[in-house]
């Protein structure tokens, strides 16, 4: 029969899930190095706490670096799209305890790096774009307003605190709200950045150098020169690939890229989340994303404003700049031109940044907790879902008010950067953990390996073999950078070396007795936990 | 036969029409869907080249009837899928018959497959299904269509007529397939498409006694539906054609 050649065979009504690989590789793109947030500053950082620091070549080799850590994940992510992601894998690879482990710094990364884009907003966002404003159109409360917004604890909280609540009413509103108000975000965020990009392209030094002498000297500050003269150093400034300074900017920059497996944390509500290709086409193309445009980005304001003058902007306590506002990306774009519309849509568009970059770091831990929940791991109720939104109401807000103790914490401890190093290292622990789970898989559970997708193989050896290997040798190499920099983790004092493998070990603890003690409770109430691990969870 | 415990039949068909029923008589927005809706509602189907046993049960009901029908299907003995249910429950339920006999998938507000079609306004007839037109578009906008799907189509279509009249419980209204998909290319695309091959099948295995030609059905169909109406996002669609995939794959899940 001519139809029957071409029918398909189907066992049950089929579902298609709600996030698209739109929706998932945004996710990524914007929890992983975000192109405005990151270029805006972060990258630039680098430049004079590492001195000799080629941002180019190391943006390009994080991103090499990233590949195998990116198949392993896509790998593991086609295999077994469960809500949870590597507290599945791990779990029913290796152990139970392990799965927690590796999950909690994974939750600790996503908690963290929630808090960092909320106060993000007040410090690094919404106050620079004031005083900047202020700056450009001569307008005092907008400087007062946004110096507030970055000095202020009281106005700092109140913002960071604002964006904590913005987040928990999407997150409530259900999967397809929240990615809607994600993407939308990313859009027009990255809508500004591209008008940057535009703006540097097409602009020429000396309009930049003109009108950023002018701006200066209404402050009573210098002109380029006074700039690059009052940073010492600063003049003969170069990049230099094998200098001292790449490693210490590897992990800097890593502790942004490394992130764009994120994805396999909504591989629940992910179409055609087994599909192999599907899981590499999101991680890869947020990390060709990401790489090219910052790339892009960092490239373009070297051409107009040139290393040496970019490096004296960003050094501390320069004598001769006076401009109120800090010397962030879309500032110094903004200057290029100097015309108010294009000053206002660069901007204003940076103010988008933060939102999508919490939505996706605080997904992760509350579908965890979903899935803990369900494995008796946490109370029943964590795991209810609003009846009108369907969205688990109860994990939303612990997750949330967890990440609001985490901003006052930032906020009052003023400890970003410290934040961001935790983050980092948190991260390279799970990835580690991951990477023996990808190693063992084969071996220890080829009959969910042989008809997986992970089933692949490269000159003869399975392929997670080869990207477990280099995931876990690279990572343990990102906790070695940090042990030898202080800058990365320490607040800049060598003295607090201690804080890595305290932070390290405060994990491995956190994660067992976040296994052992329910499984004790449970055990109290006639509940063997232990059994859920030898079946995949329901998808 | 009723089960100790639950209200539950024993025969998914006959399951099924009580629990549509009892739907109906609690004034809920829920309506049977899929294979066995077309039980229900074509003789046809219940012996003939495309008599076939059932494995679930489908249901659409509105988002405003969700609470009311998942206590519903609580009290007569259903057991949720919690994690399934807690993931997906904005969109799809899903429920096991407390023997693991069959299941409950139930869709709301819009069947969601290879197309969508949007089912909210209409799961208030006086039948225990969706109506016809819409049971028919349920069926020929899968894209991965099986011989299930197409010997359902040939029953529907041998058993009722086309209808110029939405209020027509009794025929294939028009008017509903034109509004449909004069506004969606792609779904219309696949009903063409899939309405072929409806055809096809009706020529190498007609149904004895169809009150109805299935090819002259199909060919009334078709010529109604490049007759209707389109939508201005139609035409623009329809400059594209093929050249990018214009329909969903649903995935199975397992449960």
């Amino acid at each position: 029969m001519a139809t029957a050649s071409r029918l398909f065979v189907r066992n049950s009504t089929g579902l298609v899930r709600s996030a698209s690989a739109v929706d998932a590789t945004i996710f990524n793109a914007v929890i992983s190095a975000p192109v405005g947030s990151t270029i805006a500053y972060s990258i630039f950082f680098a430049l004079v706490a590492f001195p000799g620091a080629d941002v180019v070549s190391v943006l390009i080799l994080v991103a090499v670096i990233n590949i195998p850590v990116l198949i392993m994940f896509a790998l593991l992510g086609a295999s077994m799209p469960r809500v949870g992601g590597d507290y599945v894998w791990v779990s029913r690879v290796l152990s139970p305890p392990l799965a927690l482990i590796s999950n909690l710094c994974m939750i600790m990364g996503g908690l963290l790096g929630a808090a960092f884009f909320a106060k993000f907003f007040s410090v690094l966002a919404l106050g620079p774009v004031l005083v900047a404003l202020g700056a450009i159109f001569n307008n005092s409360h907008f400087i007062d307003w946004g110096n507030a917004f970055q000095t202020n604890n009281g106005w700092i909280l109140g913002a960071s605190l604002f964006m904590v609540v913005l987040q928990t009413l999407i997150l409530i509103s259900g999967t397809k709200a929240t990615f809607r108000w994600q993407n939308y975000s990313f859009i027009i965020a990255m809508a500004g950045t591209l008008v940057a990009f535009v703006v540097l392209l097409i602009g020429s030094q000396g309009d930049f150098f003109s009108h950023f002498d002018a701006l200066n000297k209404s402050f009573g500050g210098g002109n380029v020169a006074a700039v690059i003269k009052g940073a010492p150093g600063a003049a003969s400034a170069a990049p230099n690939f094998f200098s001292s300074a790449t490693l210490p900017t590897l992990f800097s920059i890593q502790g942004f890229m490394m992130w764009n497996f994120w994805s396999v944390y909504m591989s629940g509500e992910l179409k055609s989340a087994s599909n192999r290709r599907r899981q590499l086409s999101v991680m890869f193309g947020a990390l060709g994303w990401d790489t090219v445009l910052l790339v892009i980005g960092v490239v373009l304001l070297f051409r107009v404003a040139g290393y040496n003058f970019v490096y004296a902007l960003n050094a501390a306590g320069n004598n001769a700049y006076h401009i109120p506002s800090g010397p962030f990306y879309p500032f110094l774009a903004s200057l290029v031109f100097n015309t108010p519309i294009l000053t206002i849509i660069i901007m204003g568009s940076f103010l988008f940044w933060s939102l999508p970059s919490m939505i996706a770091n605080t997904f992760m831990p509350i579908r965890s907790f979903f899935a803990w929940s369900f494995d008796r791991l946490m109370p029943e109720g964590l795991a209810n879902v609003n009846e009108r939104t369907h969205s688990p109401i109860n994990a939303i807000i612990v997750t949330n008010v967890i990440i609001a103790a985490l901003v006052v914490w930032s906020v009052i401890g003023n400890q970003f950067q410290l934040v961001l190093g935790l983050i980092v290292l948190a991260g390279a622990l799970a990835v580690i953990i991951v990477g023996i789970a990808a190693v063992s898989l084969p071996g220890r559970r080829p009959d969910l390996y042989q008809a997986s997708p992970a089933n692949v193989r490269f000159l003869g050896v399975p392929v997670l073999y080869i990207a477990g290997t280099l995931s876990i040798l690279e990572f343990i190499g990102i906790i070695a950078i940090s042990f030898i920099n202080p800058l990365s983790v320490m607040n800049g004092n060598r003295a607090d070396w201690w804080w890595i493998p305290a932070w390290l070990l405060g994990l491995i603890v956190g994660g067992a007795l976040l296994y052992y003690i329910p499984r004790f409770i449970r055990a109290q109430q006639g509940v063997n936990i232990s059994f859920v691990y030898k079946e995949l969870p329901p998808e | 036969m009723a089960d100790h415990e639950t209200p539950i039949l024993s025969d998914i068909r006959e399951e099924a029409e009580r629990l549509a029923d009892v739907a109906v008589s609690l004034g809920l927005a829920a309506r049977l869907i899929g294979g066995l809706a077309i039980w229900l509602r074509c003789p046809s189907v219940h012996d003939g080249p495309f008599a076939r046993s059932y494995q679930d049960m489908d249901f659409a009901i509105s988002s405003a009837a969700s609470t009311k029908f998942k206590a519903l299907l609580m009290t007569q003995g259903y057991l949720p899928d919690q994690f399934f249910n807690g993931l997906h429950g904005a969109t799809r339920l899903y429920y096991g018959e407390p023997a693991g006999r069959w299941s409950i998938d139930v869709v709301i507000d819009e069947l969601v497959m290879s197309h969508k079609l949007d089912l909210r306004d209409r799961l208030d007839g006086p039948a225990p299904t969706i109506t016809l037109a819409d049971l028919l578009l349920t069926k020929l906008q899968v894209w991965e269509i099986n011989r299930k799907d197409l010997g359902d189509t040939v029953c529907l279509l041998a058993d009722h007529g086309l209808s110029d009249d939405d209020a027509d419980a009794e025929g294939i209204s028009l008017p509903r397939l034109r509004s449909v998909l004069g506004k969606d290319w792609g779904f219309c695309h696949t009903v063409d498409r899939n309405a072929q091959k409806v055809a096809e099948l009706w020529s190498q295995e007609p149904v004895p006694g169809a009150t109805h030609d299935v090819a002259v059905q199909v060919g009334a169909l078709r010529q109604a539906i490049e007759d209707a109406p389109k939508s201005r996002a139609w035409r623009l669609r329809s400059r594209v054609g093929e050249r990018i995939r214009w329909y969903e794959t649903p995935e199975e899940v397992k449960h």
